[in-house]
């Protein structure tokens, strides 16, 4: 089934000092594919006066930037309106393009923690199933082993050490379970995103089985499908963030991200009525 | 051959270390965060080298380097070569030198080693082997380059009396090769800076090419294009690269987000296909100790046709009968870590102590796709003048470099290395050692 999705993405930087050299890359524009269909699109920048698209390796729409003018405050906007839904699953690329998920990457590799929990808790369960189901069974099984806990975990954790805590966010879950998924032989990557609702960004998960990537969202044991608006995919979160960027200077940065997604036709979250 | 039994040139090996060392001929090295910087001594002993015996192995270098040429655009294309099932595909996309963000990315003219270092030693047999190949940053031909310059300027009556093939080629050759690719607009040599073990060889190269010397503060990306920014403010565009920094420092926007060197947004530009960067990113999955063994089947596999030159014989203990064979000849072999680089990580089995063969043999059993072993070559010693003056024999090997323009040329010189110790295999210039001319009899 079909929805119709409105979402407001804002991210704002602020600076204790002027900075300057301002260079990022924004990871953060929907794109249409077999699962949902981008209707409007509207970015805004600002400052905004260099900047320019592009499009990564793995396909992923890049925002990059340049300023070199002195800044205390960096503001980026995007409003969409997106069908999601369309199909419960999306056709895979080539064997060429898909290799590099089936290996680990540096925040997904398998230390003992995850290779205990696949032969404890997984290896019995997962014989004879296909992909998908083996993938559902896992996204259920790291649902339940990690605790949704905000400001234990960072950036830069790993999937061994989130498995070790027992704790972290959407990342870890998703980085969690992309480690499980290759131990058993699945090619899996990560995905990055929006969920209906008020909040940050969001990241889950897509298990490739039968030449289709199906989305998996471990955070809430469910299926990726019409609540979900796909932005950009990668091996892991390093691969895709959602911003990138430096800057010269001896300044403190602040930044503020507010994520909005609502079906089309309902009030907006925080709004009156 | 008609040379004379005694050099004019040799008497005068102090007055040319001492213009090498005013010209700045240094290298420094960095280990246990010292920074150290010293001469690399010269030896006027030349490593001479017929003009049959070079011809070969003119035409072995320039097949090899067109083989792994053909290979990374495989890799970071087709994947033939693995859907083939010629290399495991764990043993490429499990390596440390492919890079997940180059895949699919063609640089301009599908050049990705502009500038290949191949090593090489002569063995007692009299055969050549290969040893690695350097496709990221090779660095050490401005060494015999301006070893040569120097010499000429004090004894030019050697050279007056040998025929030897020029080496004052070199810059042409790399400029051609730089031109080549070239998206339009300046050619720039990108160097860390003055820290670098080879800064000297970066402005050198950078003077003798016409190319400017930068470093990443004096590069700007716009809109995908890279700009030079004049000491007035004023942008030139750049067309081509010549990198001496390493893949994961060129650009903290794409790789190392920490460094400090790199020129931010450098990879979408080269991705957008705007500027060429000599050599590409991502070759790191070439010259792989891993992959090494793989590259006579690289030669039968893309330009079927019989490898020219051999590799030291190597196993692979991935590979149960390499594995099975490294076990029963264990003492004889020497062991790489698949890591390491710069002479690191190499060991001698027949040097280990019974602790140390424990651990090792542990190490290997637990992770055996991190090792290579290969048979002790027994290689050609050549003569060098010791600290007191006498003629002494030491281990020495040959960096050859390949260009790769709109054909293979090699450069008709190298880089001789030998080590100090009379006792040392490793002749890396990480490790101590000093430097050879090489030259190519011209007849």
């Amino acid at each position: 089934m079909s929805t119709r999705l409105c979402f407001a993405y804002q991210m704002e930087i602020r600076y204790s000092a002027p900075i300057r050299g301002n260079c990022y890359t924004l990871r953060v524009s929907p794109r249409s594919c077999a699962v949902q269909q981008v209707t409007t699109l509207t970015t805004r920048l600002e400052p905004g006066e260099c900047w320019w698209q592009g499009t990564d390796p793995f396909g992923n729409v890049l925002l990059c930037g340049f300023d070199d003018s002195p800044l205390t405050r960096f503001r980026f906007r995007e409003t969409g309106t997106v069908t999601t839904g369309l199909a419960d699953s999306m056709p895979a690329e080539r064997y060429e393009e898909l290799v590099k998920f089936r290996y680990g990457s540096e925040l997904t590799a398998p230390g003992p923690q995850l290779k205990k929990f696949y032969a404890d808790r997984l290896a019995p369960c997962l014989a004879g199933k296909s992909p998908l189901v083996q993938g559902r069974i896992i996204m259920h099984e790291v649902h339940e082993a990690i605790a949704y806990t905000k400001g234990r975990t960072g950036m830069d954790t790993t999937a061994e050490e989130a498995m070790a805590l027992g704790a972290g966010v959407c990342q870890d879950e998703s980085h969690v379970m992309i480690a499980l998924c290759r131990l058993g032989g699945i090619t899996a990557r990560y995905v990055t995103g929006f969920l209906i609702g008020e909040g940050e960004s969001h990241a889950w998960v897509e298990v490739l089985d039968d030449g289709r990537w199906f989305g998996l969202d471990p955070t809430n044991d469910i299926a990726a499908a019409d609540k979900h608006i796909r932005i950009a995919v990668g091996r892991d979160a390093r691969d895709c963030p959602m911003n990138r960027g430096i800057y010269y200077g001896a300044a403190a940065q602040e930044i503020h991200v507010s994520v909005k997604v609502w079906e089309q036709g309902k009030p907006a979250p925080g709004t009156n009525g | 051959m008609g040379f004379p039994a005694e050099l004019e040139l040799l008497k005068h090996t102090d007055n040319v270390n001492q213009l090498l060392a005013r010209y700045g001929v240094k290298f420094s090295i960095y280990k246990n965060n010292q920074f150290k910087e010293q001469l690399f001594p010269f030896d006027a002993i030349p490593r001479i080298i017929e003009a049959d015996e070079f011809a070969y192995l003119e035409r072995g270098l320039k097949q090899r380097a067109r083989a792994l040429n053909e290979f990374l655009n495989d890799i970071y294309g087709a994947k033939a070569i693995v859907k083939d099932k010629v290399i495991p595909e764990d043993f490429i996309f499990m390596s440390k030198g492919y890079m997940a963000e180059c895949d699919g990315v063609v640089p301009p003219k599908g050049i990705y080693n502009h500038i290949s270092g191949i090593d090489l030693v002569k063995g007692k047999d009299g055969k050549w082997y290969i040893l690695e190949d350097n496709l990221r940053v090779p660095s050490g031909a401005s060494y015999p380059l301006i070893a040569r310059e120097i010499c000429r300027i004090c004894c030019p009556e050697t050279f007056r009396d040998i025929r030897i093939d020029d080496n004052r080629n070199y810059a042409k050759m790399l400029k051609k090769t730089m031109d080549y690719v070239s998206c339009g607009g300046l050619s720039v040599v990108l160097t860390p800076g003055r820290f670098n073990s080879a800064y000297f060889e970066h402005s050198y190269l950078a003077e003798k090419t016409g190319a400017k010397l930068v470093s990443g503060t004096d590069l700007v990306v716009e809109d995908n294009q890279v700009y030079y920014k004049n000491y007035n403010g004023r942008k030139e565009r750049v067309g081509a690269i010549y990198r001496r920094l390493s893949d994961e420092y060129l650009d903290p926007m794409n790789f190392y987000k920490d460094s400090l060197i790199g020129v931010p947004h450098l990879y979408d530009a080269f991705r957008a296909g705007n500027v060429a960067i000599l050599n590409a990113v991502g070759n790191g999955v070439a010259d792989d100790k891993g992959i090494y063994y793989f590259v006579p089947r690289m030669i039968h596999y893309y330009l079927e046709e019989e490898p020219i030159l051999q590799n030291a014989p190597t196993y692979l203990p991935f590979y149960k009968e390499d594995m099975d064979y490294c076990q029963a000849h264990f003492d004889e072999l020497v062991w790489k870590d698949v890591s390491e680089a710069g002479g690191y990580g190499v060991v001698f089995a027949s040097k280990m102590t019974e602790e140390q063969k424990k651990d090792f043999k542990a190490q290997l059993a637990k992770d055996p796709r991190r090792f290579i072993a290969q048979n002790v070559i027994d290689f050609q010693d050549l003569d060098i003048i010791d600290k007191d003056g006498s003629r002494v024999p030491r281990k020495a090997d040959l960096r050859a470099f390949v260009l790769l323009a709109d054909e293979p040329m090699v450069w008709h010189s190298g880089l001789t290395r030998f080590t100090t110790k009379p006792d040392s295999f490793i002749v890396n210039s990480s490790q101590g050692g000093g430097f050879k001319d090489t030259w190519v009899l011209s007849r």
